[in-house]
């Protein structure tokens, strides 16, 4: 869905904040089976393969973490 | 409890025994909230979400997680409309790693729009697009065809079976006097798919020899190939003809522009809209409904240039020229039959027109930015690089690119300022070359005419600014001649000669003191005033 790198981390497209997380880090079929249903169960959820989820942050929830990430 | 997002506004909120339908709609400050189930509704008129009445309606219903349905339904009402620019536009936003602040890649989306509404297409995905408001209606009667929903990656891989099956089309109901014109045509066509994406388009001029040869049917097989073909155009009023072609970009065919047949103001309206179309940046300014608006007149333009009313230089260096010749027997035009055989083919174009601008954007805007053939080039490179058969835009791109470069060499010719600057070139070359003379012979008051010298050496010179004028219109006219003893009057008995001397029509308005020293400042050789209080041009040889 979108052009997000698959390494984890927050990432910022105009306004909208998305978060990458790979779910596990050995990926076997049953893993990924795991991942796609959590992912269904997120609003505007992507599953990107390999066990690595993308998901939309709320607006507000978004700039929050953008702050907290630029102070670290 | 379980929520389902069913339309842009509308979501189902599941229980276990039943099924809340909620639908926001937003008028002016109010929000209309539909709250339905098990055939009842219940309507409510909210300045926010977050309201005691809502809440209570909801419970009424029978919804548990109460305060996550609000704050779903306040989401929703948070989509923001956009204001569409065009009937296609791009949206490019970098895509930043917010822990180190660097941009580590780039989103295009392109919004375009169908007859069911918008799409929008990132990713090699499409999806619909709710927030985007058209500034058009009536698709049907304004348009042959218009932009087709379905798109897909796979379509540019086919790019070069398409412009072939183009070419073939036009094999069948025109004939062109070279093969290489069905190239340029087939080229075009395609390319006005893609244009949007461009920052110049290029005008097709249809040439022909005189009436009944087959100009008109190229027009019209062209503009029905083309990408969203404008129904008519001449007895349209200016307003809605500008909002359409703002909006839509089409394209726009002109057939057999004639003084005689338009008023003055409809033809330089036309003109005007055929001469600014070829950049994305051109507007014109209207007034509408009391308020100034700005239409960009940014379209694809096919004429047929009998009376050669867009033969100007400065459209000849943006124009593609092909040739029509008459056939025996002459190909009809069928409308229908083009429409119903092409229609698959036209999908495959406009499903193409969106995609390889935006997954090739970077390559596309940086060759499409060339004037002239930057577009034709860009897909060739695009093209080439997926492998594909790339003849027919490279016979296409060799021909114009001819033509381009024919029209540069021969711009003294078209372009009236040119052929000044050459004469007062000329005419600084031979002030030199008689300061040279003057210098070499004994009697050098004989030999100089033009210029007047400064020093003893003979090194620099002036030319009187009159004297200057007087030689550019003396290099200017052209001279006829006529043999009184040809003429068939009855008035002359004797065989006479008579000339007539007249400054060239065409230089005539460059001729003027203002405009000669605007034309010497452009060449930066200034004018000065001497101690006689006279302007003169100063020279000296080298």
């Amino acid at each position: 869905m979108l052009a997000v790198p698959k390494q984890e981390g927050l990432y910022r497209v105009g306004h909208r904040y998305f978060r990458v997380v790979k779910l596990f880090d050995i990926c076997t079929a049953r893993h990924e089976e795991i991942s796609r249903d959590i992912c269904k169960k997120i609003r505007d959820c992507v599953y990107m393969g390999d066990c690595t989820i993308v998901y939309r942050y709320d607006a507000e929830l978004g700039r929050a973490v953008a702050e907290i990430y630029s102070e670290k | 409890m379980e929520i389902n997002k069913v339309g842009r506004n509308k979501i189902e909120v599941k229980e276990l025994d039943r099924t809340v339908t909620i639908e926001v709609n937003r008028v002016g400050r109010q929000l209309l909230v539909s709250i339905a189930a098990d055939g009842k509704v219940t309507d409510l008129s909210l300045k926010h979400v977050q309201n005691e009445k809502l809440i209570r309606t909801l419970r009424k219903f029978g919804v548990s997680d109460v305060s996550r349905v609000v704050s779903y339904i306040a989401n929703m009402t948070m989509v923001k409309t956009i204001e569409a620019p065009r009937a296609i536009f791009m949206n490019m936003e970098d895509v930043v790693d917010v822990a180190t602040g660097n941009p580590v890649g780039q989103l295009v989306e392109t919004f375009y729009h169908t007859r069911d509404g918008w799409r929008m297409y990132a990713n090699n995905e499409v999806r619909e697009a709710y927030n985007v408001v058209a500034r058009i209606k009536n698709l049907d009667r304004l348009f042959w065809h218009y932009n087709t929903a379905d798109v897909n990656y796979e379509d540019v891989y086919l790019l070069a079976d398409v412009a072939r099956e183009v070419g073939e089309v036009l094999k069948q109901y025109v004939v062109l006097p070279r093969g290489e014109y069905y190239d340029v045509v087939a080229s075009w066509i395609v390319l006005t798919y893609i244009r949007w994406a461009a920052p110049y388009s290029e005008l097709l001029i249809i040439r022909k020899p005189g009436f009944g040869q087959g100009g008109s049917t190229l027009l019209k097989t062209a503009r029905l190939l083309a990408a969203r073909p404008l129904k008519l155009v001449v007895n349209s009023s200016p307003a809605a003809f500008y909002r359409t072609v703002d909006f839509a970009m089409p394209t726009i065919a002109l057939d057999e522009i004639r003084e005689d047949e338009l008023d003055d103001e409809k033809l330089a309206e036309l003109k005007l809209l055929a001469e600014s179309a070829f950049d994305e940046e051109n507007v014109v300014l209207r007034v509408d409904e009391g308020e100034v608006e700005a239409f960009s007149t940014f379209a694809n333009v096919v004429v047929v240039d009998s009376t050669d009313k867009f033969t100007t230089y400065s459209s000849e260096r943006r124009a593609w020229v092909v040739v029509v010749k008459a056939a025996a027997p002459p190909r009809m035009y069928d409308r229908y039959e083009i429409l119903k055989a092409t229609e698959r083919l036209r999908e495959r174009l406009y499903s193409i027109g969106i995609v390889l601008p935006t997954v090739f954007y970077p390559k596309w805007r940086q060759l499409a930015a060339e004037q002239g053939v930057g577009a034709l080039k860009a897909v060739i490179e695009i093209a080439a690089g997926l492998g594909q058969d790339v003849s027919i835009f490279n016979n296409a791109l060799a021909a114009v690119a001819a033509q381009l470069a024919y029209a540069r060499e021969t711009a003294a010719l078209s372009d009236p300022k040119q052929t000044l600057v050459d004469i007062i070139n000329r005419i600084i070359h031979d002030a030199r070359r008689e300061l040279e003379d003057a210098a070499r012979v004994s009697n050098p008051h004989e030999v100089l005419t033009l210029v007047e010298p400064v020093d003893p050496d003979y090194k620099c010179g002036v030319i009187y600014m009159q004297k200057f004028i007087r030689e550019i219109r003396r290099r200017a006219v052209e001279i006829d001649r006529i043999v009184t003893s040809k003429l068939d009057s009855v008035y002359y008995t004797t065989t006479e000669h008579r000339y007539w001397f007249r400054i060239a029509k065409d230089l005539e308005m460059y001729i003027k003191p203002a405009k000669i020293k605007a034309v010497l400042q452009e060449m930066d050789i200034k004018v000065y005033i001497d101690q006689n209080r006279n302007y003169v041009v100063r020279i000296c040889r080298e």
